[in-house]
């Protein structure tokens, strides 16, 4: 029965993101460039997808069903790339996430206008990947923060068009949460357009399933 | 457990999204490709760096470009360069974090416009190397 009732709306979703998949990856794309991530965790599945209008914005529609607070999320996410460090061999990034919307509490309480808001910073090179993000939620008045932490190594370096493979770890910090800080081992597979993720949250046993497509 | 059967029918519903990720067993070597119209080959994702031999354009421009670390970064490259009309081919090499830009016969680009087009892209312009016949 658990299954079945969160299969119905995740099912609407990844129907609609069938055009496009992968996760957390830069939430701003190339001008006239747009992108579809849709991740699933032990306690939200969301979709967010948004057009880029110029290197440094994009902006678009967000879901996120999240059964840890019990609620609902629709409404419209504005990233903005705060800074970009380019390196001969590098690249480092910061990034500020905004949404505002409506969330509805699982049960009979009314819909409430709901927002979040975001810090994302990463790096990376070919070989090695770090990110830290946290997320600042007010969810029909439920208050929440989570911080969460990625580090990564490609085994081998793929050029471009080539199936790259990454392995990361994830550590995840909601003090609110059964679960406080939660590790999460992952595989990143990202080819051309697209990115797709597997890991496993070891504390709570639940899968992690992201993906993403850019065009 | 519980979202086993969402990841995979997330991974199932991902495949299926990238039919043009699929190997397609067709023996090219007995077509006649002379024929065919290959312009919209330039922007198919399952083989992003499959543009025309830049040598055989008329010119070649290479741009060394910093923060080129993965696909996304080269398509953004590729996209924003391929709407300009003088631009016949780009390819991007994400080892020496080069650009290749194979020009039509006749068009030039200037090295303003290369490096506005390479911020616009969201990188940094090193340098620029005009090929033969620049």
């Amino acid at each position: 029965m658990s299954f079945l009732s969160r299969a119905a709306p995740l099912a609407a979703c990844l129907t609609w993101a069938a055009l496009a998949p992968m996760a957390e990856a830069r939430p701003v794309s190339y001008p006239g460039g747009w992108t579809v991530m849709q991740m699933n965790n032990g306690d939200s599945s969301s979709l967010h997808a948004h057009y880029s209008p110029t290197a440094s914005d994009s902006m678009g529609f967000y879901a996120e069903r999240n059964w840890a607070e019990d609620v609902q999320f629709t409404g419209l996410q504005y990233n903005r790339l705060l800074k970009r460090w380019n390196g001969p061999s590098s690249q480092a990034n910061t990034y500020l996430k905004l949404g505002v919307g409506q969330a509805d509490p699982f049960g009979d309480a009314s819909a409430e206008l709901s927002g979040f808001a975001g810090f994302a910073a990463d790096w990376e090179t070919r070989r090695w990947f770090a990110s830290y993000e946290a997320r600042a939620t007010d969810y029909a008045g439920n208050k929440s923060v989570r911080h969460s932490g990625r580090v990564g190594v490609a085994p081998y370096i793929g050029d471009y068009g080539d199936l790259h493979t990454w392995l990361m770890l994830q550590v995840d910090n909601h003090p609110e949460g059964d679960e406080p800080i939660t590790t999460t081992p992952l595989v990143r597979f990202f080819k051309g357009v697209q990115m797709v993720e597997l890991g496993y949250t070891l504390e709570t046993e639940e899968l992690l399933a992201n993906w993403i497509i850019r065009f | 457990m519980k979202l086993i059967k969402t990841a995979f029918a997330s991974v199932a519903l991902s495949l299926l999204a990238a039919p043009a990720m699929a190997e397609h067993p067709m023996d090219h070597s007995k077509m006649d490709h002379s024929k065919m119209d290959h312009s919209a080959h330039a922007d198919m994702v399952a083989e992003p760096n499959t543009d025309a031999d830049p040598a055989a354009s008329a010119q070649t421009v290479t741009a060394k470009v910093n923060g080129l670390v993965c696909d996304f970064c080269a398509q953004a490259v590729r996209k924003v360069f391929k709407k300009q009309d003088a631009v016949e081919s780009v390819n991007v090499d994400l080892d020496s974090g080069e650009i290749v830009l194979g020009l039509k016969a006749g068009a030039t680009l200037d090295d303003e416009t290369i490096g506005k087009l390479i911020r616009k892209s969201g990188y940094s312009l090193v340098s620029i190397d005009r090929g033969e016949g620049a």
